[in-house]
């Protein structure tokens, strides 16, 4: 690398692009879509095995305007199959409201094995495999497993069943960040194979009345954003508080000091807690300022209550309580 | 303030010395990690980037500080550093790639970005042999070995 010189003198109209090391030939090949990058291995020798090298997959099938819904989940499944780097570090499918069902166990089993964070966005019906589900109250045993997988972020993700939802958990054993928001067509009851021991941040943006299905399995989170009914706390209290470092809670509901003391005081190690009151149902939930460490949005006349919960005991002593007044 | 009127030599492939404001030099992100492990020189050699390539990269360095260090408008300066980085890179191909060599080396990742965004752009919607034109590109595989390859994405692409 030293002995070439990054310079524009003596330089005839040569090939510099094939040139450029690996890491930025991938990184360009990173910005354009997926069937684009795939499309550079005909350019010549040097970019044969470019893309299959790439560590970030995105697959959005809004950019394969050319495809059926059918064909794009179907090149998503071959395309990951010629896919070649030892670890693939993220793996984003989007697809469109009219798509046809993505079947998870489909997936190329190189994926299960090397997977680390997966992102799904825009699943209109989402089959964890094709095993049917059970009758009953019963995950049943995942027929595929995401070895490696750590993260799993899905958005505007919609379960053709909820035991598919319990499947695709029990399937990630050493799950540490998850992020769900909006996840629909779950409205049973939730049963889940496993906890996750190795789950240290959750943020769950669902519906509040599924969350305390969720709170059995999510022992060992420190890092965890929710949305609860406020008669939620206690069990959020008795189940999974007792690792807690940083808590976001958004209460629907009022919650009542005493809850909330039982809550601070099952928290021995929690250094960071905000909290946010929704009085209207219909309102969705908006964090106004996420540097503070704790927020308390009540109206005029509960403001003195902030002082009483400095007093509290706490059972943590380095839990920060930090309260600001808004100005209106 | 003091510190921002200090001034360093950075000194190109071909000796030649450019005098530039400390907090233009730290763009250089090569160039911030020396003077924290106390490389206190004040002059400091780039020895694999020629006068040309490291001209343009102190323009866009010391654009980026001056526009960082006004306070309040930012939209708008937001917009007038888009427009400054939309015309700084559309330069010819070879001054393209120095640029992008030379911001990976001095690791200056606002121009490392801009420039693989710029190629990216380029290579967007073309076809295989439209690419190979544009950046001069020799096909090297035989006509047997480029079908396989051919085969392979075909298969992917229409199943």
């Amino acid at each position: 690398m030293s002995a070439v010189k990054l310079g524009t003198e003596d330089v005839t109209f040569s090939d510099m692009i094939s040139n450029l090391p690996d890491d930025l030939l991938i990184q360009i090949l990173s910005l354009v879509s997926i069937s684009e990058a795939m499309n550079t291995s005909l350019l010549s020798k040097r970019w044969e095995s470019l893309w299959k090298m790439m560590p970030v997959l995105k697959y959005v099938e809004k950019s394969c305007p050319t495809m059926t819904s059918q064909g794009f989940v179907e090149f998503c499944r071959r395309s990951l199959q010629l896919h070649e780097a030892p670890v693939l570090k993220a793996l984003t499918i989007k697809l469109q409201l009219q798509s046809v069902p993505l079947i998870l166990s489909s997936l190329p089993e190189t994926v299960f094995q090397k997977l680390v964070v997966l992102k799904l966005h825009m699943i209109r019906y989402l089959v964890f495999d094709d095993s049917p589900p059970r009758r009953y109250f019963s995950a049943g045993k995942p027929s595929v497993c995401f070895r490696s997988l750590k993260g799993l972020h899905l958005r505007s993700v919609s379960f053709c069943d909820e035991q598919y939802f319990c499947r695709l958990i029990s399937a990630c054993p050493l799950l540490e960040d998850v992020f769900f928001d909006t996840i629909k067509n779950i409205t049973g009851r939730l049963i889940f194979t496993k906890d996750m021991p190795n789950l240290v941040e959750a943020t769950l943006e669902v519906d509040p009345s599924q969350t305390s299905d969720f709170l059995r399995i999510l022992t060992s989170v420190e890092f965890l954003s929710i949305h609860l009914y406020a008669n939620e706390v206690l069990l959020l209290a008795d189940k999974i508080s007792q690792r807690l470092l940083r808590l976001e809670l958004c209460i629907y509901g009022k919650i009542s000091r005493n809850l909330l003391l039982h809550l601070l005081k099952h928290s021995p190690k929690l250094r960071v807690f905000k909290l946010q009151e929704i009085h209207e149902l219909l309102m969705g939930p908006a964090w106004t300022d996420p540097c503070q460490l704790a927020y308390f949005k009540k109206k005029k006349k509960e403001r003195l209550k902030i002082k009483e919960l400095k007093s509290m005991p706490k059972a943590s002593t380095s839990c920060l309580l930090v309260t600001r007044r808004r100005s209106s | 303030m003091s510190e921002s009127n200090k001034k360093i030599s950075l000194i190109s492939s071909e000796g030649e010395a450019f005098e530039v404001s400390e907090a233009v030099a730290r763009e250089f992100e090569i160039v911030a990690h020396m003077l924290e492990d106390g490389c206190s020189g004040s002059s400091i050699p780039i020895t694999t980037v020629d006068s040309n390539i490291l001209g343009k990269v102190i323009e866009y360095c010391t654009k980026h500080v001056e526009v960082g260090n006004v306070e309040g408008n930012s939209e708008k300066a937001e917009k007038d550093l888009e427009e400054f980085d939309k015309r700084f890179i559309a330069v010819e191909m070879n001054t393209l790639f120095s640029l992008i060599l030379a911001a990976n080396y001095l690791n200056v990742k606002g121009l490392l970005n801009i420039g693989c965004q710029k190629v990216a752009d380029t290579i967007k919607d073309m076809k295989p042999e439209e690419v190979r034109s544009i950046f001069n590109i020799e096909n090297d595989y035989t006509p047997a070995e480029e079908e396989v390859v051919r085969k392979e994405n075909e298969w992917a692409f229409q199943p």
